[in-house]
């Protein structure tokens, strides 16, 4: 009888313990559920907004962005959740589809013209409109697309006609380099204009590790920063191809997907071409000399690498260099990469020429989503963020370039300003989508191995890409296919209003037909790739 | 055998049924609903997003001209039979502990197994991945260490296998298509699955002391008892293990995707049915050929899960 009362309590004791366990948690969930459905004048709001930059310097330059908009809105607090760009993708996916997607995202990462419709609210009614948050400055009153460095390009979409998000800043590539190291080497601090220099230093330095036996890498690359390399190199090699080959420009810089891959098709080149073949020579001279195994090694192991003093060069973006500055305990040297110029050796006779950053665009891109609860002040704070003064205040404080013209930049952003002289350059074989990308990234070994050949590369490719663009084409048939049946829509409502007189909408209906007809154009061309290919 | 239970008596307290329905309504939201889902969209042509086209059985279609997808099962093909053998040393660790006469040492053992199961996956994973790093990894520092590089590049190079292994470069285990299958075997090494071993160990002690003695008297030795009474009667368990490690092998993908990316690393060799599933769902937004995917793989881990079940059976 004992026992069984013991028991009793013991069972009362554990029932309790786990009824006292679920209201610890449920209560406040229930209490934060509760208060954030409440009517928002009379209650605190919060505004959440996603990115993938993990970097010190931009996410405290957000958060001093926030905080200076809650001191204007004492009753709005933001909060900032950084994802790691790994799982960015499959994150923003899923938090879209479950409807359970912060108010502003940073657009980029799995992104499709369906999913921009569907779950982000256009900021093309913004973009004629002054900033309010301009108000005092030279940009008071300038429409918002004005004020941004590329007039708000990067954020329209030629195939939706529809611009989406703001960006905040704007990406270049560059190559970072041990700047006391390489005078050590040289006895200079700048690194080589011209890539026949360039090699000249690569040896230099092999000479330099081998007489102090010091193990020094090169180049510290990784799987994450060698593919903007990669395809800078095949840039330089393509640019005379890609003019050679029939085909109309789109509203864009590079040649359009469907019509490359129609060129593919009719045979117009593969990566037999002298000029692909030139492009994988010189991937694979400058190959060797990145790091072994770099498409294994991470972008932390990398910029690890050359943060230690055991590389002598690294490529990155405008992105990495609060990091690396912030972390290296050397002077950091910012120089341009070089790619082989027409006259400089007879080996490159495909090159134009200085490869420019034309075709860089703002990026960084912020949007509402449709799902916002508070989207009109999510807007607002948008806009707070591309303003003038604080667009400035988070580029200097993320050591990132502004977005916004006449934002003031520190000296030490001066290396990442774009380079507008020069050649927008060819293409890069994996310019259709993500097929393409994987067949030349999964192979890349073939070229820059030791083991590796410029045939095994090319005569690989010739074997893997006709399929691989097959499938690309295909996707982005079907996806400019949904978007002419969703234009239609939208080209009969202008179509109407500019009948009843309205002019704003002809104009846009203009625009709207000219964008469709291209899309027509490049779908029409894909289907008869497609057709060839398979 | 005992008789079934008459419907009427079954119902006579129906009251008690609605205990179950918070569970088995979890159950339906959780795991039925989505697969429910998976087989719907398996039949479209759909992105993740709100439009999609019924395409009838196209994606299954396209399943069979997948080649890698095709060829991803021979890789995890090969990690299955790897994983297989590489139960072996989980059984022997087993056996030695409950081989030890002290009880007290037979708990610190089973403690040490168990706690580095509070690590988490993830950190276990970078580790590894630490591990095969070309510059800064363990690995490449043993092999350098212990001469086996030397011996590797000698038979690299009297094998004609392609200067892998070369003496000036740090072996890339994951940058080589040729290495990436061994490197996923590798990883893990000494493959003593605390799990497994928990599970052995307790099959082991159902055994009887009489029939150590029995067997002690027949003279039998430690590997004679090993065959003849330890493994026929942790079979029940091995089974277990083998089909769980069956399925969790064919469903994993989250070792390949961080150690060598969505693409399955060089030359995509590393690539298997789940991380395919996902690179055709995230990366080319192909969400209902995904859905498909998935299907096939529940097939044939439900085809490979009947057949262990039906020919590793346990004679009683």
């Amino acid at each position: 009888m004992e026992q069984t009362n013991n028991s009793r309590i013991w069972n009362l004791i554990g029932l309790g313990l786990v009824i006292i366990f679920f209201l610890v948690a449920a209560i406040p969930m229930v209490w934060k559920s509760f208060t954030q459905s409440l009517p928002t004048d009379s209650k605190e709001i919060t505004i959440r907004f996603a990115h993938w930059q993990l970097e010190g310097g931009v996410r405290r330059a957000f958060d001093l962005a926030a905080a200076e908009y809650t001191k204007l809105h004492p009753n709005i607090r933001v909060e900032q959740l950084a994802i790691p760009d790994k799982i960015y993708v499959n994150w923003l996916i899923t938090q879209l589809i479950g409807g359970t997607a912060p108010d502003i995202v940073q657009m980029g990462k799995g992104m499709s013209d369906e999913r921009t419709t569907r779950y982000f609210l256009p900021t093309s009614a913004l973009s004629t409109k002054p900033n309010p948050y301009n108000k005092g400055t030279t940009l008071e009153n300038t429409p918002l697309r004005e004020t941004f460095i590329d007039d708000m390009e990067s954020v329209f979409s030629t195939t939706l006609l529809d611009h989406y998000g703001v960006p905040l800043s704007a990406f270049t590539l560059r190559m970072y380099y041990n700047l006391d190291l390489l005078q050590e080497i040289t006895g200079s601090t700048e690194l080589p204009a011209t890539y026949g220099q360039f090699a000249t230093l690569l040896k230099q330095t092999t000479e330099f590790s081998q007489k102090t036996k010091k193990r020094l890498y090169h180049i510290a690359a990784s799987g994450d920063n060698a593919p903007s390399l990669i395809d800078k190199v095949f840039r330089s090699q393509t640019g005379k191809l890609g003019d050679g080959l029939a085909y109309d420009f789109l509203p864009s810089t590079r040649p359009p997907a469907a019509h490359l891959g129609m060129a593919f098709a009719n045979g117009e080149w593969d990566f037999n071409e002298p000029s692909m073949r030139a492009a994988v020579t010189l991937l694979r001279h400058l190959g060797s000399h990145l790091q072994p195994g770099f498409m294994q090694v991470s972008r932390d192991d990398a910029m690890f690498n050359f943060i230690q003093g055991n590389a002598l060069m690294m490529p990155g973006g405008s992105w990495d260099y609060s990091s690396i500055s912030a972390q290296a305990d050397f002077p950091v040297g910012v120089g341009m990469i070089p790619t082989p110029l027409p006259d400089e050796d007879s080996r490159w006779p495909f090159s134009e020429g200085i490869i420019s950053d034309e075709s860089t665009n703002a990026s960084v891109v912020m949007a509402v989503t449709k799902e916002s609860r508070h989207s009109e002040i999510a807007q607002d704070f948008l806009l707070f963020l591309c303003s003038l003064a604080t667009n400035e205040m988070w580029a200097q404080e993320s050591g990132w370039l502004p977005a916004v013209r006449s934002a003031k930049i520190g000296s030490e952003s001066q290396s990442f300003m774009p380079n507008l002289n020069g050649f927008t350059g060819g293409f890069s074989p994996g310019f259709s989508g993500a097929d393409t990308k994987r067949v030349v990234q999964t192979s890349i070994g073939l070229a820059v191995n030791p083991n590796g050949s410029v045939d095994k590369f090319t005569n690989h490719l010739n074997s893997e890409f006709r399929n691989a663009l097959a499938s690309d084409l295909e996707r982005n048939a079907i996806a400019a296919k949904i978007n002419s049946q969703r234009a239609d829509t939208v080209s009969l409502a202008l179509y109407v209003l500019s009948q009843n007189g309205d002019a704003s909408a002809a104009d846009k209906l203009a625009i709207q037909l000219e964008g469709m007809s291209a899309t027509d154009r490049g779908y029409q061309l894909g289907l008869q790739a497609i057709k060839l290919l398979k | 055998m005992s008789a079934p239970i008459s419907p009427k008596k079954a119902l006579a307290e129906w009251k008690l049924y609605l205990f179950l329905v918070p569970s088995l309504i979890l159950i339906l939201l959780f795991s039925y609903y989505p697969a429910i889902s998976a087989i719907y969209h398996s039949f479209f042509r759909w992105n993740g997003g709100e439009s999609k086209e019924f395409i009838g059985f196209q994606n299954y279609a396209q399943i069979f001209n997948d080649k890698i997808f095709l060829q991803s099962f021979l890789t995890i093909g090969i990690l299955i039979v790897a994983n297989l053998l590489k139960l072996i040393p989980s059984i022997i660790m087993a056996v030695f502990i409950h081989r030890l006469s002290s009880t007290k040492f037979q708990y610190w053992y089973r403690v040490l197994l168990v706690l580095p199961m509070v690590v988490p996956g993830l950190v276990t994973l970078f580790i590894w991945k630490f591990f095969f790093n070309p510059n800064l990894g363990a690995l490449n520092y043993f092999m350098e260490f212990s001469g086996l590089k030397t011996l590797l590049v000698h038979l690299d190079q009297f094998f004609g296998w392609g200067g892998i292994f070369l003496n000036d470069f740090p072996i890339s285990w994951l940058g080589e298509p040729q290495l990436i299958v061994p490197s996923l075997i590798i990883w893990g090494f000494p493959w003593i699955g605390a799990v497994g071993v928990l599970m052995f160990i307790a099959g082991l002690q159902s055994i009887g002391t009489e029939i150590y003695e029995a067997a002690d008297l027949d003279g039998i030795g430690p590997i004679g008892k090993f065959i003849y009474i330890e493994f026929p009667l942790i079979i029940t368990q091995i089974r277990v293990i083998v089909v769980l490690m069956m399925i969790g092998t064919l469903q994993s993908f989250g070792m390949q995707f961080l150690l060598l990316g969505e693409n399955g690393g060089p030359g995509g060799a590393g690539m298997v049915p789940g991380l395919w599933m996902f690179n055709r769902a995230f990366i080319a937004g192909e969400f209902g050929y995904a859905c498909a995917l998935g299907l096939c793989l529940f097939v044939v881990i439900l085809g490979l899960t009947f057949i262990n079940n039906k020919f590793l059976r346990v004679e009683k």
